[in-house]
């Protein structure tokens, strides 16, 4: 069938014809009763929300009508006449105001008619007796209660009660089920689901050579009880919660949350009780004496945005903040879309606009506030970070060994550089410099030694502009000198109260024949510049390349000269001299601006000869080298190690190690939590939800139609958070198991798992679904845990997970028979196994496992792997926590942390996870799309990790897999897959790796290319062209379907 | 049915041909059958249109939205007020300030006359700055929407609003509408791409992002360094000989392992690597402007190699020629509070320059081609900017505020009515006052002229029918050719 007759005949006849469907597919229709004639509730009431209810709903009841309350609809509007005649459709004032051409009478009176099909209905529906039958309780807003197991036939089938109720609706459908997938199968789908990492190969053979009957069951144990496991799940906790490492909105500055990631890591790994878990992460802070750990499990709602940005209404972000906080619960605890009351009353649901403000108002009295702030904040102790400290440690030593071999060449080089010196004095010709202006208003003073002081006023930004004469008829580079002096804070160089530091954000230059008057100047283009010292991320080169957000600054060797060279991209030629004008921008704030400085220029065109020479250096110089004193020799010396740029570089990064190492053992860590605000803060009703248009005033509870909140407690968040976990309320348990099931089984009971309300799908097992949600609150089965050291208790998730991993159900291969595809393509029923991919992170995790290159630390604070260059650049981004725009790449063994621990930046997500559907954590988000993209082709072929995954793994193939290629493809396919391959899988990867293997033993610079991939260790010892050959076999193996896919 | 559906009848269809020609099948004929419009998802169709997805006759294929970002100054280039220019200095009126929130200057802050000469140009008569004199020469091609406004008065929820309909992220921008509603017409490049250039106030990519449609839909950002998109090239050592010896590796091993379970999305994902085989061609070509003769680089001002707002409106030309639906690019730099990187007389000049000549250049070339009658062009901010001033007097510290209430933006092509001005702001350049055009009305203006109703273009999300017009907007038909 082509896509044309798609478009013709229409989607549903396609999904009909094709499928050969009775108008019965899987969900919502198939469960409710098939009605007779026209019903009220799948044919006119959606007519009567969309167009009618905006003047004649809950909010405004024009001429007095209502239409979404039976009585009032029944009764009519002012006129007093009943709005339509039972039975007689055209007697009925409905159908003559939608049918009139009048436009004073027409209704609807906004937008476009209603169809003639609409119209149709609404007139048989009057003509069959206008039944509007009372309304029921939605399912979901009644008590769970824990129903019989169904009665099967296939009675030997079921392992436990998920599968009685499964079975019961799979033969009701004329269904079998499928039968057990093989243990390969079942080992990795398990260590996916359950740790979010593959099983080794010692796992699955123990599981092969384990004929217990309780092998399975010890497998799932084991599991369970991984610290791995609370990663996993943490991780889908994480986008319901937010979690993010930056602020949000455009700015989108760094924010320290960590402690919470891991508090939740470790929540899942005791396996706290959810209610505990929910209670703790909504009020921890409220609690009785509360812990460190009470009150950082609060962090879950300050996972809010921050808004940076200048020139934003506090109230207006603090209030975004407290709407987001009732969204992200409703969704979370309540399956709700309660945020849709924000504006109006809900209008599928019965929640009203009093009602949202009313939830509104439980958040509405925390201390914290909507943009600029992260306060409240607390202390928390520092993370373990010993492989940071050892990766640190080695890295010094490694460059220590750097540097001593440099210092052995540098005798040699000394020699040649003083070859090149030799007859030159200091070749800079230093300026005098008049005319100096500051846009903030600060005053120079011109010193003696021809440098110029800035002095009085201290301005927050500053542009200094300041000109200079000279006679050379060229220039090539610019020599700016900043001095240190005892009226600057702490003696300068900059003007910054607190260090003496500056920032260079630009250097200007132009420049105009010095005999031209009247000649405009021209600007000067800058290429390279170095300097004698540079701060971390704060690069010579900023200062000169003409962006505005990067600059030059010297911290921390404070209070004294340092000095840059920019060179110009092309010489300053006049032949009468040059009028030059310079320019010195500081954007940054908070005073940092230069305090003192000195301009020298030169025609100096060799720039190995730029570096400046104090007088005594080129005395020295000119001394033949054989004449020269032991103390005149140590002196050149000296001076030389500071000229040698290898030395230079090689002692930053000695000196930044060294700070790196003091910085992580002196930072002070902390952590967004709530706090309650000292003055309670009254909540009004916000008309159409914008909040400076003020209502009633309203006090805080909840929804009307769910249970109230216990009387006796204080209405506070607290009880707000006992309410939801209560054992009257239907919904809390309801929505957290079908989440469960979501992850293991890919697709909710309910499907729309954020959304339990009228518009919501149908739950595909509302018995199971109840079931469950009573075994959550109260465990009572008995099939299971023979194993288990402890027994059950109330709300316990590893016991959930359990259960369903242990079903049958669960267990069953994932090929699917033309049958089941016919009659079930989504797999709701569960005739057969449960198969999907995974989620992006785990992705990338399971690359970095079956490559060894995982490290499998847990926790601490967030990690850079490898980016993409300059991804924030491009888009503007300041670095957060420093106002910079790099990726601070990690080094070492951090690049290898799973996925769970990269740095989330909120505006510009880690582009892999993006890819594969991650979202962007700026709101509460109940369940990822699950797409499949040639973007994510690419990404999966080429990222660089995945790359070096493949590598590596190329390495370990080579290493550990044997003698020969067809034993090596065993290893490979084995650890990627758990299982070993078919003769024609293995046959098909021999072929590719003979191919490539003599391909690259004819092109062996390609091959050494492709495995300099990334920064992991590479024996000298492998053959290259056979490990690149086995790159290419490992990157297949990366990029195959069944590797991206739990199944 | 929703898109998602309507994808897995897609595999049922493919499984349906796996069965009839068994298995070993060559890459020509997965290549040739079962990629199309991988990019793609149309929406539910009346049909008897030309483009798939379409509720009615179209009269625009292709759009280019040139997103000026961080908010031009409508008063020193389109909007010609001489009343302010009288009253510079003084303050502004009580009554007009009453009820509005300012970013950043106070309700103090004295009025400022525009510096710059205006000029009357073509039939319309319309007022344009002297900053702008490419775009003076094709004024009759150009509907000026001088009555526009918005809600929003931070860069963040104004740009999203103009790109999602919406302030808060989360919702799919509209690049992502076309693309769920139209889907691509070239088979090899994403529906919807977006390219930003200057430097400025920060994008967020949830500008282009798809919000709660399908990823398939989010626009893909084309970059002017490195790859042109993320991850296209292949490693070192990697010829294309090799990725396509892997590729039919990885295409072989799926096959077999579709052929024990059956499930269709391996033969999705066949597909998918397939596409992204044939993008690692079709991307790099298309980003190749050296190609283009001479004559052509000096009309737009390009220089290959080097990022520039003139670069991409050749490529965007490129890119529309080759079908894609939706190509947006964002210039930045537009946010002029005064002060050193940000003011009205050095930088607005810089802006100007940079975007005069491509802009004009571009829609000449597809005029040229034939190609302008189905492509719109939009040209604006997330906002315009205020009549009074921030910072002073000194030419690189004069500025203006974030202003939403009225400003300018233009139309081309596309089936705009051409050499127009529609609407108009009160005599200080402050609110829109006739004929205004809010952003929804836009949105459904734009998604008309590609057969769209705004109201019908839709997508469920928790439980509710979103629109990109939310429960807003009216086509604005005296815009309409």
């Amino acid at each position: 069938m082509t896509k044309a007759v798609l478009r013709k005949a229409g989607p549903s006849i396609y999904l009909a014809g094709l499928l050969g469907l009775a108008g019965a597919p899987i969900g919502q229709r198939a469960l409710a009763a098939e009605p007779p004639r026209v019903d009220f509730a799948r044919d006119i009431q959606p007519i009567f929300i969309k167009r009618c209810y905006e003047c004649h709903g809950p909010d405004k009841q024009k001429s007095d009508l209502r239409l979404d309350l039976k009585p009032d609809a029944v009764r009519g509007g002012k006129s007093g006449k009943p709005f339509w005649v039972v039975g007689q459709s055209s007697e009925s004032p409905l159908v003559a105001r939608i049918t009139s051409n009048d436009p004073d009478e027409q209704m609807p009176s906004k937008g476009e008619r209603l169809s003639a099909e609409q119209i149709r209905l609404v007139k048989a529906w009057i003509d069959e007796g206008a039944v509007w039958p009372d309304e029921k309780r939605h399912w979901a807003f009644n008590q769970p209660v824990r129903p019989a197991w169904p009665v099967v036939q296939n009675k030997p089938w079921p392992r436990n009660e998920i599968d009685a109720f499964i079975l019961a609706r799979l033969e009701k459908e004329k269904l079998t089920p499928s039968p057990e997938a093989d243990r390969t199968t079942l080992i990795r789908r398990l260590s996916l689901d359950l740790i979010g990492l593959p099983p080794t190969i010692e796992e699955v053979n123990a599981f092969l050579n384990d004929h217990n009957r309780d092998a399975y069951e010890k497998v799932v144990d084991r599991l369970l009880a991984s610290n791995h496991y609370g990663e996993h799940l943490a991780r889908g906790w994480l986008d319901l919660a937010r979690y993010a490492d930056s602020n949000g909105y455009q700015v989108d500055l760094a924010r320290s949350m960590w402690p919470y990631r891991e508090w939740v890591i470790n929540a899942f790994n005791q396996n706290m009780p959810f209610d505990q878990f929910t209670i703790e992460q909504l009020a921890g802070d409220l609690l009785p004496n509360a812990t460190l750990e009470q009150k950082i499990a609060t962090g879950f709602h300050r996972n809010t945005k921050l808004n940076d940005e200048g020139g934003g209404d506090e109230e207006e972000y603090r209030t975004k903040a407290v709407k987001d906080r009732v969204a992200t619960t409703g969704t979370t605890w309540l399956g709700l879309t309660v945020m849709c009351a924000e504006c109006h009353t809900h209008k599928y649901d019965p929640i009203t606009q009093e009602d949202y403000y009313r939830l509104f108002a439980l958040f509405n009295t925390t201390a914290d506030k909507g943009n600029y702030s992260p306060e409240p904040a607390v202390a928390v102790p520092a993370p373990p970070l010993g492989a940071r400290v050892n990766y640190l440690h080695d890295r010094l030593a490694a460059v220590r060994q750097e540097l001593a071999a440099a210092e052995k060449q540098l005798p040699v080089e000394q020699a040649a550089w003083e070859r090149k010196m030799a007859g030159s004095s200091n070749l800079w010709v230093t300026l005098d410099l008049t005319n100096a202006i500051s846009t903030g208003g600060a005053t120079f003073t011109n010193l003696p030694d021809q440098s110029l002081l800035a002095t009085a006023v201290n301005p927050t930004y500053d542009t200094y502009q300041i000109e200079a004469e000279t006679g050379l008829k060229s220039i090539t580079a610019i020599l700016l000198e900043v001095l240190p002096d005892p009226s600057l804070p702490k003696n300068g160089p900059g003007r910054w109260s607190q260090t003496g530091n500056f920032i260079l954000d630009e250097l200007g230059l132009t420049a105009a024949p010095r005999s031209g008057a009247g000649i405009s100047p021209n600007s000067i283009l800058f290429g390279k510049a170095t300097a004698d010292w540079e701060q971390q991320y704060y690069r010579a080169e900023h200062a000169v390349d003409r962006n505005p957000k990067t600059g030059w600054a010297i911290g921390p060797k404070f209070g004294q000269r340092h000095f840059l060279i920019a060179e110009l991209k092309a010489p300053i030629n006049f032949d009468s001299g040059a009028r030059l004008g310079f320019r010195f921008d500081s954007y940054h704030g908070n005073n940092h601006t230069v305090g003192r400085l000195r301009l020298s220029v030169t025609g100096e065109s060799d720039p190995a000869k730029l570096w400046p020479l104090p007088p005594e250096v080129a005395d020295l110089l000119a001394v033949p080298a054989g004449q020269r004193s032991a103390e005149q020799q140590r002196q050149l010396a000296a001076h030389y190690r500071t000229v040698s740029p290898i030395i230079r570089d090689l002692e930053r990064e000695i000196f930044r190690l060294n700070e790196r190492e003091s910085e992580l053992a002196n930072t002070k860590f902390t952590t967004l939590v709530m706090k309650e605000r000292e003055e309670p803060r009254p909540t009004f009703i916000q008309v159409r939800g914008n909040f400076l248009e003020k209502g009633k005033e309203v006090t805080p509870g909840t929804p009307a139609f769910l249970p109230p909140l216990p009387a006796a407690e204080a209405t506070n968040r607290l009880a707000l958070a006992r309410w939801l976990v209560s054992p009257e309320n239907p919904l809390t348990p309801r929505v957290t198991v079908n989440r469960l099931w979501e992850r293991v089984f890919g697709i909710g009971l309910v499907k729309t798992s954020e959304d339990f309300g009228k518009q919501g799908e149908l739950p595909s097992h509302p018995e199971l679904l109840d079931w469950l949600a009573c075994e959550f609150m109260l465990p009572s089965s008995t099939q299971l845990s023979p194993l288990a050291s402890q027994p059950p208790h109330a709300w316990d998730v590893k016991h959930l997970l359990k259960l369903m991993v242990m079903s049958a159900t669960y267990r069953q291969s994932a090929a699917a028979t033309e049958a089941q595809l016919e009659q079930d393509l989504f797999n709701r029923l569960l005739a057969r196994g449960p198969r999907f991919r995974m989620d992006a992170e785990m992705i990338r995790d399971q690359a970095l496992a079956v490559s060894g290159l995982l490290n499998p630390e847990i926790g601490g604070p967030s990690v850079y792997p490898e980016q993409v260059p300059n991804l924030w650049k491009e888009l503007g981004f300041l670095r957060p926590e420093i106002g910079m725009d790099e990726w601070p790449t990690s080094q070492g063994p951090e690049l290898y942390r799973r996925a769970l621990y990269t740095f989330w930046r909120r505006v510009c997500t880690y582009p892999t996870f993006a890819t594969f559907d991650a979202p962007s954590r700026e709101v509460c988000v109940s369940r990822r799309p699950r797409s499949n993209t040639p973007l994510q082709a690419l990404a999966a072929l080429n990222e660089p990790t995945l790359l070096e995954a493949a590598r590596v793994l190329a390495q370990r193939i080579m290493l550990q897999g044997g003698a020969e290629p067809g034993q090596q493809i065993d290893y490979a396919f084995r650890l990627c897959l758990a299982r070993a391959p078919t003769k024609l899988e293995r046959l098909r990867l021999a072929n590719l790796y003979q191919q490539q293997w003599k391909s690259f033993e004819r092109d062996p610079k390609s091959a050494e290319a492709l495995v300099s991939q990334g920064a992991a260790e590479r024996p000298a010892s492998l053959d290259v062209p056979k490990l690149a050959a086995w790159m290419m076999v490992a990157n297949v193996l990366l990029n195959l379907d069944e590797m991206l896919t739990k199944g | 049915m929703t898109p998602t559906q309507l994808e897995h009848l897609k595999h049922v269809t493919r499984r349906k041909f796996f069965q009839q020609c068994g298995t070993g099948m060559g890459a020509l004929a997965l290549g040739s059958l079962l990629n199309e419009k991988l990019f793609a998802a149309p929406a539910e169709s009346a049909g008897g249109s030309t483009l798939p997805g379409a509720h009615f006759a179209p009269k625009a294929k292709n759009i280019i939205y040139l997103f000026q970002s961080g908010g031009p100054s409508h008063l020193d280039l389109f909007d010609y007020k001489p009343e302010l220019i009288k009253r510079n200095g003084q303050k502004m009126p009580d009554e007009i300030l009453k009820n509005i929130r300012l970013a950043q200057i106070g309700k103090e802050a004295a009025l400022l006359g525009t510096s710059y000469q205006f000029k009357q140009y073509g039939k319309s008569g319309v007022w344009l700055s002297e900053l702008l004199p490419q775009l003076s020469t094709i004024v009759d091609d150009v509907a000026f929407v001088q009555g526009f406004y918005s809600e929003a008065f931070n860069h963040d929820p104004a740009t999203l609003f103009m790109n999602t309909g919406a302030q808060l992220s989360g919702r799919p921008s509209m690049g992502s509408w076309f693309s769920y509603g139209l889907g691509s017409e070239n088979k090899d490049l994403p529906a919807f791409v977006v390219m930003t250039t200057g430097v400025g106030q920060p994008l967020t990519n949830n500008s282009w992002g798809s919000g709660f449609l399908p990823t398939v839909h989010q626009g893909v950002q084309l970059r002017s360094q490195g790859d042109p998109v993320l991850f296209v090239s292949n490693p070192a050592g990697m010829s294309a000989e090799r990725r396509r010896q892997s590729l039919d590796a990885v295409r072989d091993l799926n096959q077999m392992r579709y052929d024990v379970l059956r499930d269709p999305e391996i033969a999705t994902r066949i597909s998918a690597y397939e596409l992204a085989y044939r993008m690692q061609t079709s991307v790099p070509d298309v980003m190749d402007i050296s190609k283009e003769p001479q004559s052509m680089q000096e009309k737009y001002g390009t220089t290959p190699g080097r990022a520039s707002f003139a670069n991409n409106c050749l490529l965007a030309r490129r890119l529309v020629e080759r079908g894609v639906r939706f190509v947006q690019l964002y210039h930045r730099g537009w946010d002029h509070h005064g002060g050193p990187d940000g003011n009205l007389v050095f930088d607005l000049k810089k802006r100007c320059l940079e975007t005069d000549q491509p802009t004009v250049a571009l829609i000449k070339d597809l005029k040229e081609r034939g190609l302008l009658d189905e492509t719109l062009i939009i040209w604006g901010g997330e906002f315009g900017r205020t009549p009074m001033m921030q910072g002073s007097l000194m030419p690189d510290n004069i500025g203006r505020d974030h202003h939403p209430h009225g400003y300018t933006v233009w139309l081309a092509g596309g089936g705009i009515k051409p050499g127009i001005v529609y609407g108009k702001t009160d005599d200080f350049g402050f609110y829109a006052t006739e004929d205004k055009v809010h952003v929804h009305d836009l949105h459904a203006t734009i998604l008309h002229l590609f057969g769209l109703n705004h109201t019908k273009l839709t997508y469920r999300f928790q439980g509710r029918d979103f629109r990109l017009t939310d429960v807003h907007g009216e086509v604005v038909k005296p815009l309409l050719a």
